[in-house]
């Protein structure tokens, strides 16, 4: 091993992608399949299988020659199921040969004994439930001389939601004495490295990974390509050839991380003025089995509910309930989302209850200037929403229509003829939250170098699907150092010397990366014709701003920055075909000055699109632990019916600002925004996403019958 | 079975089976299609060919069928001219191209716009929205093609 690293240390970092590793002829590459658990929670006993074919290899996890847990930021689990099945589905063996349907039909025949847990391993061994307790406030000084409060309860839900890319993962991986080669889709090229190392036991400089790009920004598989490029690794080390791993449609569907479910009580105390005197919240986040990530999202949950306005006081008991089921993960957002379709839905219920409009309420109750936030920082600024909201309304026409549509849900005669359309709107606000909790000290790198024939490498440890981002960094590198853009070129391989990061998430993207590439070319500008060729300038982000965030008492700047935004849904349903037309979505951001206005509408429209997702189009639903095969069939990414004209706008706020991410701020805002519209249509007894036609069919008669109870 | 073919312009022989498709054939022999996983119900675009100019999804088109005809692929069309002139319309419109989707769609859409090339906005909305993906791009092909419709048109009108 010593000896290894000697090698790696005099080993050009600067490595380019060799087609014999990273493309072999087909007919070299055998073919891997994942030998799944059939049980949702089970000791694993012996495995029975039927005769290995000569030369194939097969993967147990005693075969693992490093270590055999597979870490995601603190959180960890077994690469390979080992004693204790967790989940449907869970990976327990691999096996590769070079024909992918005759190693998949072996196996299929693959058998793992397991016995159902004795009554103490199982309480011993049971799905745990993380709880925190938040609490801010003086409930007594809150409440103290009000008189005529007004009390508002709901239970607001959110399903489950796939990332939704058309192509599965597909990991080649090549194992030699000398390098790990693997080519992968992945945003988290560092955590290939880190993670394929730690299982094999080899110098991370030994791991080259050639990141390939997957659509948009979605966040949406952040670590599982990493564990299938492991599982790719261990069956190409074991076989001593080059080992393609591709999952099937249906498998990914069933087991990749799917958005978590959450299930959020919300009790506010209001003055008669609107105030919120009292929060009192109680969440569930659903994070299958394992965890995965679960402080990051249920931390990011509470502080959605918590961010946008003034509290007097606030309780949040939150939980992360671990199952088993598929571990789960962040799909279109880290998790701030799920705590702002709460709390946005239930402004919507407390607004009714005051019968004031919700712009205005929004507008009135965000935090101000010198007031103090749920983490005790003082303001220093009026919050974004105070005009973002104001200039929204004004636009979409919002608080009219509004008014208008609360006054048509009051008469009778609306229900009488099926085949007119029901129609409402829905404002809801909130923002997105750039960089990590838990993850917040990890660093993005960047490295430019200056290559002897006078050409630019720049190391940039963010893998993006925007050709037009890359083309900006291109050329921002090239103004700086005087040259032409096609001189410069991004690196597209990966090895443990290279500059690690965090995953590639759309705020680094756009915020960290165009001011450290500025800063490293300054560097190699300043050095230029003063110093001999090659000349390596290497520049850290590392989070500096404002007080550290503390997870356990919620004190502190918890984001590197907010990306603030609103939104305006109007829907229409036809009540004989229960089916939501959605006639127009509004947005309003400000996410600070646009670097390239096209790429930023762009991640706009797909948040919209995630969130018309999310809110009605796509259902999972689970059957005895497992997602239903009926769920795959039917899962519907929204269409032309479902997706409407986009009224996209930016607030052009103070020049000195620095831009910020948006890759999941359309998403955190319109689905709630959605629901509201949906609900002033149909009534206000739905609260939970995503609306089936089911639900709606049984919100509309609910709703009928309460004009008509002699019916 | 061997069958002789043109594939985007080139005369090829591929070896198959009659019971396999077309997009299996093509993306084994012919290394078409990769890294593109099709839903092989003929319902999500991906593996659209164009068989004697007319589009077809090649994971439900037998191998058999395309003995002594011509088949172009995305990849094959992405050489011409005319998607060049398209796509420049597209980036000019502001183009953020997704990796899984945008050749699909560019080839799809334009396959259409070839067969009706009155068509409005709305049908080219519908056509688009033909190809499921989570990306953003859809707004900025809607306003390409009615840029392409338009400039087509415009043509039409001055050969005249």
């Amino acid at each position: 091993m010593a000896e290894r690293k000697k090698k790696a240390s005099v080993q050009d970092p600067h490595f380019s992608p060799d087609p014999a590793l990273f493309r072999p002829p087909a007919a070299r590459v055998w073919a891997g399949v994942i030998i799944r658990s059939r049980t949702p929670h089970g000791r694993i006993g012996a495995v029975v299988h039927p005769p290995l074919p000569p030369g194939w290899a097969l993967v147990l996890p005693q075969d693992i020659p490093g270590n055999p847990s597979f870490q995601v930021f603190r959180d960890r689990f077994p690469v390979l199921g080992d004693e204790e099945a967790q989940y449907i589905g869970e990976p327990l063996a691999l096996v590769a040969g070079p024909d992918a349907d005759e190693v998949r039909r072996w196996a299929d025949r693959v058998r793992f004994v397991t016995r159902n847990l004795s009554l103490e391993e199982f309480a011993q061994a049971s799905p745990h439930m993380r709880r925190k307790t938040v609490t801010g406030g003086d409930k007594a000084a809150a409440l103290e001389g009000v008189h005529g409060t007004v009390e508002v309860e709901g239970v607001y839900s959110s399903g489950p939601q796939d990332h939704g890319h058309l192509d599965p993962v597909e990991v080649l991986a090549h194992v030699t004495p000398q390098v790990v080669a693997v080519r992968v889709k992945t945003q988290w090229p560092a955590h290939v490295v880190a993670s394929v190392a730690r299982a094999l036991d080899r110098d991370p400089n030994e791991v080259k990974v050639l990141a390939t790009v997957s659509s948009g920004t979605a966040n949406s598989q952040v670590w599982f390509p990493s564990l299938l490029a492991v599982h790719a690794a261990l069956l190409s080390a074991a076989s001593g050839r080059p080992v393609s791993l591709k999952l099937t449609k249906e498998e990914e569907f069933l087991y990749s991380p799917k958005r978590p479910e959450t299930r959020t009580l919300l009790r506010t105390i209001l003055a008669p003025d609107g105030r919120i005197l009292s929060l009192q919240a109680d969440l569930v986040v659903q994070t299958g089995a394992y965890g995965v990530l679960e402080d990051e999202v249920l931390d990011r949950a509470v502080v959605g509910i918590l961010a946008p306005y003034k509290l007097g006081h606030f309780i949040v008991h939150a939980h992360a309930e671990t199952s088993h089921t598929p571990p789960r993960g962040p799909v279109g957002g880290m998790g701030e989302g799920l705590g702002l379709f709460a709390l946005e839905s239930h402004v919507h219920d407390l607004c009714r209850a005051l019968g004031q409009d919700p712009a205005q309420w929004r507008a009135e109750q965000t935090l101000t200037k010198d007031s103090t936030s749920f983490s005790n920082m003082t303001m220093r600024a009026d919050s974004p929403l105070k005009f973002l909201v104001p200039q929204l309304a004004r636009s979409s026409d919002f608080s009219r229509k509004h008014a208008a549509y609360e006054l048509l849900q009051e008469r009778l005669d609306r229900f009488q003829d099926e085949a007119l359309p029901l129609r409402g709107i829905g404002l809801a606000a909130g923002f997105q939250g750039n960089g990590f909790l838990a993850g917040g000290t990890s660093p993005v790198n960047i490295e430019a170098r200056l290559e002897q024939d006078g050409k630019l490498s720049l190391y940039v440890p963010i893998v993006t699907a925007n050709n037009r981002s890359v083309q900006l960094w291109k050329d921002s590198a090239a103004a700086a150092l005087q040259m032409p853009s096609a001189d410069v070129r991004i690196c597209p391989v990966f090895t443990g010397d290279h500059p690690a990061g965090g995953p590639s998430i759309s705020s680094r993207a756009f915020e960290i990366v165009p001011k450290l590439l500025l800063q490293t070319c300054e560097g190699i500008a300043q050095k230029r014709f003063r110093q001999p060729l090659p000349i390596t300038v290497r520049k850290v982000y590392r989070r500096n701003k404002g007080p550290a965030w503390d997870n356990e008492e919620f004190t502190g700047q918890p984001f590197l920055s907010f990306s603030w935004g609103a939104a305006v849904a109007e829907v229409e349903l036809v009540p004989l075909l229960a089916e939501i037309r959605i006639r127009k979505i509004s947005l309003l951001v400000d996410a600070g000055p646009r670097i390239d206005e096209a790429s930023a509408r762009n991640a706009l429209t797909e948040g919209v699109q995630m969130a018309v997702g999310w809110a009605i189009t796509e259902s999972i639903h689970w059957e005895n632990l497992a997602i239903s095969h009926e769920s795959f069939l039917r899962y519907r990414l929204p269409g032309p019916r479902e997706l409407p004209p986009l009224d996209i706008q930016f607030y052009d706020g103070p020049k000195e600002t620095n831009p910020r991410g948006l890759g999941s701020l359309g998403a955190n805002v319109v689905a709630p925004a959605l629901l509201a519209a949906i609900r002033q249509a149909v009534g206000p007894d739905l609260k939970s996403i995503p609306v089936s036609r089911k639900m709606l069919d049984e919100a509309l008669r609910y709703h009928e019958a309460s004009f008509y109870p002699e019916r | 079975m061997k069958l002789p073919f043109i594939l985007n312009g080139d005369d090829v022989t591929l070896d198959g089976d009659t019971r396999e498709s077309l997009f299996t054939v093509l993306h084994r022999e012919a290394g078409v299609f990769e890294e593109k996983t099709p839903c092989l119900k003929a319902t999500c675009g991906r593996c659209h060919v164009l068989l004697d100019s007319k589009e077809v999804p090649s994971c439900v088109v037998p191998f058999f069928q395309v003995r002594q005809r011509e088949v172009v692929t995305p990849e094959g069309f992405r050489q011409t001219d005319e998607y060049r002139r398209f796509k420049a319309i597209l980036d000019d419109e502001g183009l953020v191209e997704c990796a899984e989707c945008t050749d699909v769609q560019i080839f799809h859409l334009f396959s259409y716009l070839e067969l009706f090339p009155h068509a409005g906005p709305e049908e080219c909305r519908l056509v688009i929205g033909e190809i499921p993906c989570r990306c953003g791009s859809r707004p900025v092909l809607e306003r390409g093609a009615a840029r392409w419709v338009e400039r087509k048109g415009a043509a039409r009108v001055s050969r005249r």
